[in-house]
């Protein structure tokens, strides 16, 4: 039986063997975010649920929220599992990836306003996050986001490859 | 493989999300013990009503909020949602926080509608230093003779309150 080692591997074949190591490296880690994101969202879209009228009321509390508490309360988490689920499905990932970025910018802005304006109010993220300071809320985000465009970074360059 | 790593992320999140805090009954040494005796400042600002003039032969229940604090804003809405276990009682829902959280709060929850409901302020925090306790929400039950029966710190979930 003939044996190839890695000497006497033909060029071609030592190439593609290479970047597909870098692409299967690089596809754990996109499935290591998908998998924090997923488990985040899904985290606090049931501990919003679980305790509806504690988010219900967290959520009032809230410059411009309360007239529309009631609704937030249902839609925001309906939301995270939307985007759980679209992170979960391969086909889906990429646009699951974008949307959740942008949605943790968008948590991440009005962290910032609520710093500057109402630093005394709590927050209504759920569960364990909700007993983060502002400051915690914005390490913690922030390092979401960080997170989110390297892996559709490393999606996108992925895709590139194999196409 | 995937899938049930999904399926345990699932149960994790439901699990975690969905275990409810217990409100910790307190022996405060004064059961059995009249109501303090203090100055409620009704929500018009110059009316006072005094705690001994509460409606007689009627079992109390004294409820102490901070405006801004959820889990008292939570209880309150669980409240007024089993409102058929309290129609036998006087509620008394004071604060020692300023007018307009208190007026806010009454305004928010509509409780000018209920006849057995008395908002107001205990400007001398009177009800905290008895018992003393720093923390709100807290539930005071006493019986028709205004005696202190039990008493409650922390949120109470509508299992918990008392027929």
């Amino acid at each position: 039986m003939k044996t190839i080692t890695a000497g006497s591997m033909p060029k071609r074949n030592l190439v593609s063997h290479l970047l597909f190591v870098r692409w299967l490296k690089k596809s754990t880690l996109i499935e290591i975010i998908s998998i924090l994101y997923m488990s985040m969202f899904l985290y606090t879209a049931f501990s919003k649920w679980s305790d509806y009228t504690l988010t219900r009321e967290q959520m009032a509390l809230m410059p411009a929220l309360e007239p529309v508490a009631h609704i937030v309360v249902w839609l925001l988490p309906a939301t995270e599992i939307v985007l759980t689920l679209l992170i979960f499905i391969h086909q889906t990932r990429k646009i699951g990836l974008y949307a959740s970025t942008v949605l943790m910018i968008l948590f991440t802005i009005y962290i910032i306003y609520m710093m500057l304006f109402y630093p005394h109010l709590p927050c209504s993220c759920g569960g364990f996050i909700s007993e983060l300071s502002w400051g915690g809320h914005l390490v913690f985000n922030g390092a979401f986001i960080l997170l989110g465009i390297l892996a559709i970074k490393m999606l996108n360059k992925s895709n590139a490859i194999t196409q | 493989m995937r899938l049930q790593l999904v399926a345990l992320l699932i149960m994790a999140a439901a699990w975690l999300g969905c275990q409810e805090e217990k409100p910790q009954q307190v022996k405060t040494g004064q059961e059995g013990k009249p109501l303090p005796s203090f100055a409620i400042q009704l929500l018009d600002s110059t009316s006072y009503i005094h705690s001994d003039d509460l409606s007689a032969n009627k079992n109390l229940v004294l409820f102490y909020f901070k405006p801004t604090c959820p889990y008292c804003r939570a209880q309150m809405r669980d409240m007024l949602n089993n409102m058929e276990k309290f129609k036998d009682k006087e509620l008394c829902i004071l604060t020692n926080e300023d007018l307009k959280g208190a007026k806010d709060f009454a305004r928010y929850f509509k409780l000018n509608r209920y006849k057995n409901v008395i908002v107001g302020r205990d400007t001398g925090s009177v009800v905290l230093k008895t018992y003393r306790v720093i923390a709100v929400p807290l539930t005071a039950y006493y019986d028709n003779n205004k005696q202190l029966k039990t008493f409650y710190a922390g949120r109470m979930g509508p299992g918990s309150f008392l027929q």
